[in-house]
């Protein structure tokens, strides 16, 4: 399966990976009207910073998902093929039980509409994540991983 | 009558029993599972079943699991059946048609007992007449749903989590709704008395009436057999066409009487006694969730934990162990989240901060906002974070992983605080993906 790591040392900081995936999150995916005609969706990755260390952080898609445990709604599971942990939009009633259980703090709430958690889905259609393709420092790379 | 049997046996057939079927599918893919139930639904999200009256989810999108579950996991639903006549020596259980029909004997090798709760219904007059109902399966949120249209007002007698949440999904169908609490306080084994007013508040704000220290005493009928209005204890009378019971739930443990399954003692709320691995005094039988104890990893000690999570990892850990694999479950708390008309809530652990020599604790109040963390020795025992609950998550994980915290206390409550502030073997280990369920 597919995970995305980030290198500490090198990431700046700039946020672009949030900016960009919020853009492919987003009904246009048009940076523009993302921001400025549409409410912007939560990004699912997180630039975290203290000083000047920064690194940003997303699902983990973790063998063991806890979010996925603790889902009143069996909105979360892991793809039996490839391991990813994937979220079914439409069951998921907001309930932010997996906000909670996710002790990477990697699960947003998207309040824009109906109720919703959004998490890293690692860009179904995308030959590779729109944060790791547009960092701009490549702080951000993907790696092919055992199940 | 033909006995059927299998290897293992699971009642139950919500959180707890699905996450024993995946557990025991995790370590044995061949070896014949059935799964009973007194309901006759496919396994649904109990949970839901106020969305559902909300409107915000449909019977579909209650589906736990998808409709193909049973097949795919080669397992024989007995859906509809109830489970009785438990024999733990010849391993044989009965199941009766629910609906009168016919029955089975099934002999099992090993048993889950995950028969979840029941709800506790206080005895008072009144409580047969039709529009007064407790809300923990489907049939009583169908049932609600059917009635809503001659409902125009409703009475949820007690403010825990399915009262409130109850509350919640009757106000935006019906015009008005009445919660009656005898605590203090809503919600109070979640809250502490901060957050619990927040969260009546959003209830107010929403056109709900909260009524505190007061209970409901008397249910009376219009002279048809239907309700027509609740006697309160203190003389006030309020008119209503829909009575909702949401006191609390109690272990549901009727099968296990008569047969060598210890219980729990009563002062700590019965259920079954099992261990860390979910297992009961009897080799080979397991049981978890709602009608079990459970390890709780802030204090220590095996209690109730009436909650989601904790089924469904406990029946998880059954299947693995059921299987032949050695876990232990060690992931349950006292840990609740709930959303009421947009105010968010997250708690876990202890809401109060225990009068003991070592606890601290920490707080911060700003606008909507309000966070609060217990320490003992620097180590979470407890949060609350209510309005915004970015990232609650790293505190559950610290308080579970039992993470010191005493160079980053300072941080711990600030907007920002992340993964990034924590020291760097604590932060390493959080940067990786959960890879063992212990």
């Amino acid at each position: 399966m597919k995970r995305i790591y980030a290198i500490e040392d090198v990431c700046i900081g700039c946020h672009l990976c949030e900016i960009h995936c919020q853009v492919e999150h987003s009904r246009s995916r048009n940076i523009i009207k993302t921001f400025k005609d549409e409410v912007p969706p939560p990004s699912r990755i997180s630039v975290e910073e203290d000083g000047p260390a920064s690194f940003a952080l997303q699902c983990r898609h973790c063998p063991e998902p806890y979010c996925a445990y603790a889902c009143i709604a069996g909105a979360i599971y892991q793809d039996e093929q490839t391991g990813e942990v994937i979220q079914d939009r439409d069951k998921c009633i907001g309930c932010w039980t997996c906000v909670l259980s996710c002790t990477k703090g990697a699960i947003r709430a998207d309040t824009r509409g109906p109720r919703k958690a959004a998490k890293c889905d690692l860009c179904p259609g995308r030959e590779t994540p729109a944060c790791v393709e547009m960092c701009p420092n490549d702080a951000l790379y993907v790696k092919e991983e055992q199940f | 009558m033909a006995t059927k049997k299998f290897k293992y046996l699971i009642i139950g057939n919500s959180a707890g029993g699905i996450g024993c079927v995946e557990g025991i599918r995790r370590v044995d893919q061949k070896g014949s599972i059935a799964v009973v139930s007194d309901e006759k639904y496919h396994t649904y999200s109990r949970p839901l079943i106020t969305h559902l009256i909300e409107g915000d989810t449909d019977r579909r999108g209650m589906d736990f699991r998808p409709r193909n579950f049973y097949k795919g996991h080669g397992v024989e639903p007995y859906l509809g059946y109830r489970a009785q006549d438990l024999d733990t020596d010849r391993r044989l259980v009965r199941l009766n048609s629910s609906n009168g029909g016919g029955g089975h004997t099934i002999r099992f090798e090993k048993l889950l007992v995950a028969t979840g709760g029941k709800p506790f219904i206080p005895p008072m007059e009144g409580l047969d007449l039709d529009g007064v109902t407790p809300m923990i399966n489907l049939d009583q949120s169908l049932g609600v749903k059917k009635k809503l249209s001659r409902v125009r007002n409703a009475v949820v007698l007690g403010a825990g989590l399915i009262g409130t949440k109850t509350t919640q999904a009757l106000s935006h169908q019906v015009e008005s709704v009445t919660m009656v609490e005898l605590a203090d306080r809503i919600l109070s084994p979640v809250t502490d008395a901060v957050s619990s007013s927040m969260a009546a508040d959003a209830f107010r704000r929403s056109g709900v009436e909260v009524l505190l220290g007061n209970t409901v005493t008397e249910v009376r009928g219009d002279g048809k057999g239907r309700v027509r209005e609740v006697l309160l204890k203190d003389g006030k009378i309020l008119p209503c066409e829909l009575f909702v019971v949401a006191i609390g739930v109690r272990p549901r443990t009727e099968i296990l009487e008569g047969t060598p399954i210890a219980l729990a003692n009563m002062k700590v709320g019965g259920g079954i006694d099992v261990d860390i691995n979910m297992e009961t005094n009897i080799e080979g039988i397991y049981g978890c969730g709602d009608c079990a104890h459970a390890h709780d990893f802030v204090t220590g000690g095996m209690r109730l934990l009436p909650l989601w999570p904790n089924a469904y990892i406990g029946g998880r850990i059954a299947g693995m162990n059921m299987a032949g694999s050695s876990h232990q479950h060690r992931w349950a708390t006292n840990m609740n989240s709930v959303d009421f008309f947009g105010f968010p809530m997250v708690s876990a652990g202890f809401m109060l901060k225990p009068e003991k020599k070592g606890f601290e604790e920490i707080t911060r109040k700003e606008n909507d906002c309000y966070s609060k963390v217990i320490l003992k020795d620097d180590v979470i025992q407890g949060f609350i974070m209510a309005g915004d609950i970015d990232r609650a998550g790293i505190y559950l994980g610290l308080m579970r992983d039992k993470v010191m915290t005493t160079s980053f206390k300072k941080e711990l409550l600030t907007d920002d605080f992340a993964v990034v502030h924590l020291p760097l073997e604590v932060k390493e280990k959080i940067k990786q993906p959960i890879m063992e369920i212990e």
